[in-house]
């Protein structure tokens, strides 16, 4: 049986897996959604170097210096050393750049300031209003490939992962937490899991566990709406040099840039709404850097709920809450033992923030065994013959791709591959086969196309899945992989989806591409029952 | 370079399926006529069904191309179709008595229209019917048909299989195996792979069943197989838009207009409301087109009649002192010749839901005119098809019936403008 469930399948979650299997501490993770259902992949990818913090939060921009350089080492498949520059505009307070930089030099963060002309031929998009650049370790991280990495490396310990299972109520004997009762969100039944310990990874929604057992948390759940580029607009992450605020960050991820955020407080953590006026926002900030990001395509439009937690005088802007972590012991602090929460964070710290509190847990299981998450990397390297047996079949470009998206899993994707027809492309955008798509789909219980999507990024190039996401479907039901009759159903549901984020960020260049959408998926199914 | 100049009575910016409408109506008004164009129109993604109106009349929103023009005018411009569609043997059939007709799309759906494709897969309750697809062909399944089918029309009996193309085209494009079926020994061999097949049901078939020749195709393989033979069209390219896109292109021509493909229309010149010529951008140059009257049937946005705001002057052009401020357009579409008003709806410009019943907001954006398809302030100028304000093609189901409708309407007034 397992000694410990933990509630919450991103990063942090998915950390204290990997870390309890390593001390050897049976575990299960129980997940309400797919993995990386929540903020873990609802952000803009950025692997902070800790800039961006340094003067408002300096505990923050050390914690993201020491574990940007802890990442880069363990989990070289989800990471794109791109760098960063923090870009310093005519029209921003030019005294904030020499505070700026000690700070920097205090909490740690190497930064270099670097020569604006030759900046500009590197990165020929910044502003010509741009007067000083410097450069941080800033990168990019793919949030879905650090988190299957590290369950992959637990489940390979032993753990156990159960995704689309919510937690209904937490099991409470006296005052003791001893397990959780979830429901499969597939079957709708209901099944109970005891634990001498449960620890609370679950983000944005801690708060709606907490609450189970009596116990309030001050949470704030912060929207931040982010857009999605076509193509790279720039080469390296782009920050504004000024006190952190909206629309400051360019982060180039794969074949899109992410331009983010906003920051708004909402009452519910599933509150994922659109705003046009933030879009607008965005889209007006996002010049100001990179003047062309005025009329470059964008994509779509996505929000995701920082977990934030309220510490002692906060101000009234959830831009002034701390980016840290506390780990709450709640049987010191409210006298429930047997649960542990996880409040606030960031994905570049996850590791750091699972290694605390699975210090904690130890303690209470009595298990001496230290953490060694940050000396071991996540995942052994590939197989040298899987390795070649992929790039005889789509060549060397498209195996290093392959490598990055599936850093488990690889020798199954070799295989499908192999099939007969298995390198034909599905996705164009992506150069998703159809034996990546099979393998992918293989290794999931009853996929969505969504959760085929998050493993492959089928459907996420320009045609936003619209003709990608229609073959994908038939192609699973022609290898027996879902029935003919949910086909429709599969493709119509990753439509809805991707239009969400498309309508929201209208108006701009892919008009177009929506109407195409729409004229297509009302040609399909318009007319009929749905 | 002189710069070269073309004169007619009637110049027609589009060669879709109002474009092409309107060159026969201005034909008719006795015009001396030219169709100028960059491609070919949205025909490709057009299950070559031509849809009417899904709901009643009654419920069309004011400015509405058909309140614009009226009843009569729509009706005169769908006979105009349908007896040039038979003459150019395509014969699309009304139903006589009935509104719509119920037509299988390719994930199984029943979409309602007006006048269904030659060939296309119509539906009845308690028929019995078998879906074939081809092995190898990945936008079409036949099982995700037949259970959708099931699902929509539980009183149908639908039967299922795959069947192989001969000589093994597997993985080959859609038009490739149209043009191969072409051939009437390569047909031959399809009908007996299918004998196998065959059930007695009528055949619905993936819409690959030949581009110029369909009929030959399904009269063949009908014949030799003993049942009727139908088409699913395919997502896209979908050989039944296709077929009519070429088929009324020629008949276009032999109605006697002229057809200039590969011309972007990059600017005009006027005088008092009057247009006097548009300037294309041709592989051999610039050429002037003038001409007493002039239909705008550019396509909207999927045409690229309209466009979003145009884009920012190149960045190392700007000086380096110089803060560049983006552009915030309240209303980001333009018409790309002219520079005419668009009129865009207010309030969001998507519903969030991808099918909503009231369709989307920025659809219905384009030119607002009067009842001679006109733009106010404009004495010779005629916009017609997506180009017009005020209407969702797919919401309403309207898409077909307003572009002949007003394509005609149009051809019609610019050519009777100019005797």
């Amino acid at each position: 049986m397992q000694r410990v469930v933990v509630i919450g399948g991103g990063a942090t979650g998915s950390g204290i897996l990997r870390d309890l299997a390593m001390r050897g501490i049976p575990a299960v993770l129980v997940e309400q959604g797919d993995l990386v259902h929540g903020t873990s992949s609802r952000y803009h990818g950025l692997l902070h170097s800790g800039g961006r913090y340094a003067v408002k939060d300096p505990e923050s921009a050390r914690e993201c210096a020491t574990e940007n350089a802890i990442l880069r080492r363990i989990a070289p498949f989800a990471v794109e050393p791109c760098g960063g520059i923090f870009l310093q505009l005519a029209q921003d307070d030019p005294s904030y750049a020499a505070r700026w930089v000690s700070a920097c030099q205090k909490a740690g963060v190497a930064v270099e300031p670097v020569d604006i002309e030759r900046m500009r031929q590197e990165e020929p998009g910044i502003s010509p209003s741009a007067v000083a650049a410097y450069r941080v370790p800033d990168a990019s991280v793919d949030g879905f490939r650090l988190i299957t990495g590290n369950i992959a490396a637990a489940e390979a310990l032993g753990a156990r992962v159960l995704t689309y299972h919510r937690v209904t109520d937490l099991l409470i004997d006296q005052t003791r937490v001893t397990g959780v009762q979830v429901t499969n969100e597939r079957t709708g039944e209901e099944e109970t899991l005891e634990a001498d310990l449960v620890i609370n990874a679950a983000g944005a929604w801690t708060g709606q566990i907490t609450a189970m057992a009596g116990i309030h948390l001050d949470l704030v759940a912060d929207r931040g709406v982010l857009l999605v580029y076509h193509g790279r607009l720039t080469s390296r992450v782009i920050n504004r040099l000024r006190p952190p605020g909206n629309g400051d960050i360019f982060v180039p991820a794969g074949t899109v840039t992410l331009l983010g955020t906003t920051a708004t407080p909402v009452d519910n953590p599933d509150n994922l709404d659109i705003p046009p006026d933030e879009v607008a926002a965005l889209l007006r900030l996002g010049a100001d850097l990179l003047p062309a990001a005025a009329t470059a395509r964008v994509l779509r439009a996505f929000a995701g709920v920082r977990p934030l937690f309220k510490a002692k005088g906060a101000g009234a802007s959830t831009r002034d809450l701390p980016r840290t972590y506390q780990i709450v012991d709640h049987d010191v602090e409210h006298g429930v033992p047997g649960l542990i929460s996880i409040l606030g964070g960031k994905l570049t710290t996850y590791r750091e923030m699972a290694e605390k509190a699975v210090d904690v847990a130890a303690s209470h299981l009595g298990v001496t065994t230290p953490c060694r998450t940050a000396l071991e990397p996540i995942l052994p390297p590939p197989d040298v013959d899987v390795v070649r047996r992929i790039q005889v079949q789509v060549g060397a470009a498209q195996t290093t791709a392959l490598l990055d998206r599936h850093p488990a899993g690889l020798e199954d994707v070799a295989q499908a591959l192999e099939a007969p027809t298995g390198t034909e492309i599905i996705c164009e955008c992506e150069q998703v086969t159809r034996g990546e798509l099979v393998a992918v789909a293989h290794s999931l219980p009853d996929p969505s196309l969504s959760d085929i999507r998050r493993r492959t990024r089928l459907g996420m190039g320009t045609c936003q899945g619209a003709y990608c996401g229609y073959r994908a479907a038939l192609v699973l039901a022609e290898e027996g992989l879902a029935e003919p009759a949910a086909a429709p159903a599969m493709m119509l549901d990753l439509q809805a989806e991707r239009w969400r984020g498309v309508s929201a960020a209208l108006p701009g260049p892919e008009l177009r591409g929506a109407e195409l959408t729409y004229a297509l998926y009302s040609g399909l199914f318009g007319g009929t029952k749905r | 370079m002189k710069k070269r100049s073309h004169t007619y009575d009637v110049v027609i910016l589009g060669a879709g399926l109002s474009g092409l409408m309107a060159a026969l109506g201005a034909r008719r008004a006795g015009a001396d006529v030219a169709i100028v164009a960059e491609g070919g129109g949205a025909l490709e993604l057009s299950s070559g069904n031509i849809d009417l109106l899904a709901g009643p009349w009654d419920a069309l929103p004011d400015g509405h191309p058909y309140r614009l023009i009226g009843a009569d005018a729509v009706r005169q411009g769908m006979d105009e179709f349908v007896a040039a569609a038979h003459a150019m043997d395509l014969p699309y059939m009304e139903d006589v008595g009935q509104q719509n007709q119920w037509t299988v799309t390719a994930v199984g759906g029943l979409r309602s229209t007006y006048l269904p494709a030659p060939g296309a897969a119509v539906v009845r309750p308690g028929e019995s019917v078998q879906v074939v697809g081809f092995r190898g062909l990945r936008e079409f399944h036949p099982g995700v048909v037949a259970e959708g089918l099931h699902r929509a029309m539980p009183d149908l009996r639908v039967t299922w299989s795959w069947a192989d193309l001969p000589e093994g085209l597997a993985g080959l494009h859609t038009l490739q195996i149209a043009r191969r079926l072409e051939e009437p020994a390569y047909r031959e061999q399809l009908a007996t792979q299918l004998r196998s097949l065959n059930t007695g049901a009528r055949l619905l078939l993936a819409g690959v069943l030949g581009l110029d020749n369909a009929a030959a195709v399904r009269n063949d393989l009908s014949a030799a197989l003993g049942v009727p033979v139908a088409e699913v069209p395919l997502l896209s390219p979908s050989l039944p838009g296709l077929r009519l896109g070429s088929a009324l292109v020629r008949h276009v021509q032999r109605a006697g207009a002229d057809l200039h493909l590969g011309a972007r229309a990059t600017g005009a010149t006027s005088e008092d409301g009057q247009v006097t010529s548009v300037t294309c951008l041709t592989a051999g140059g610039s050429i002037e087109y003038r001409a007493g009257a002039f239909v705008l049937a550019t396509g909207g946005l999927l045409g690229r009649g309209l466009d979003v705001a145009a884009p920012s002057p190149g960045i190392k052009a700007a000086p380096a002192s110089v803060h560049v401020a983006a552009p915030a357009p309240a209303r980001p579409l333009h018409e790309v010749i002219f520079g005419l008003p668009v009129d865009v709806p207010a309030g969001p410009l998507a519903d969030a839901d991808l099918l909503a019943p009231g369709g989307h907001a920025f659809v219905r954006a384009g030119i607002r005119t009067d009842a001679h398809l006109r733009p106010q302030g404009w004495t010779n100028l005629h916009i017609c098809g997506k180009m017009l304000a005020g209407y969702d093609p797919y919401a309403e189901g309207c898409g077909g019936g307003v572009a002949i409708a007003t394509g005609w309407r149009a051809g019609l007034l610019a050519g009777g403008a100019t005797q």
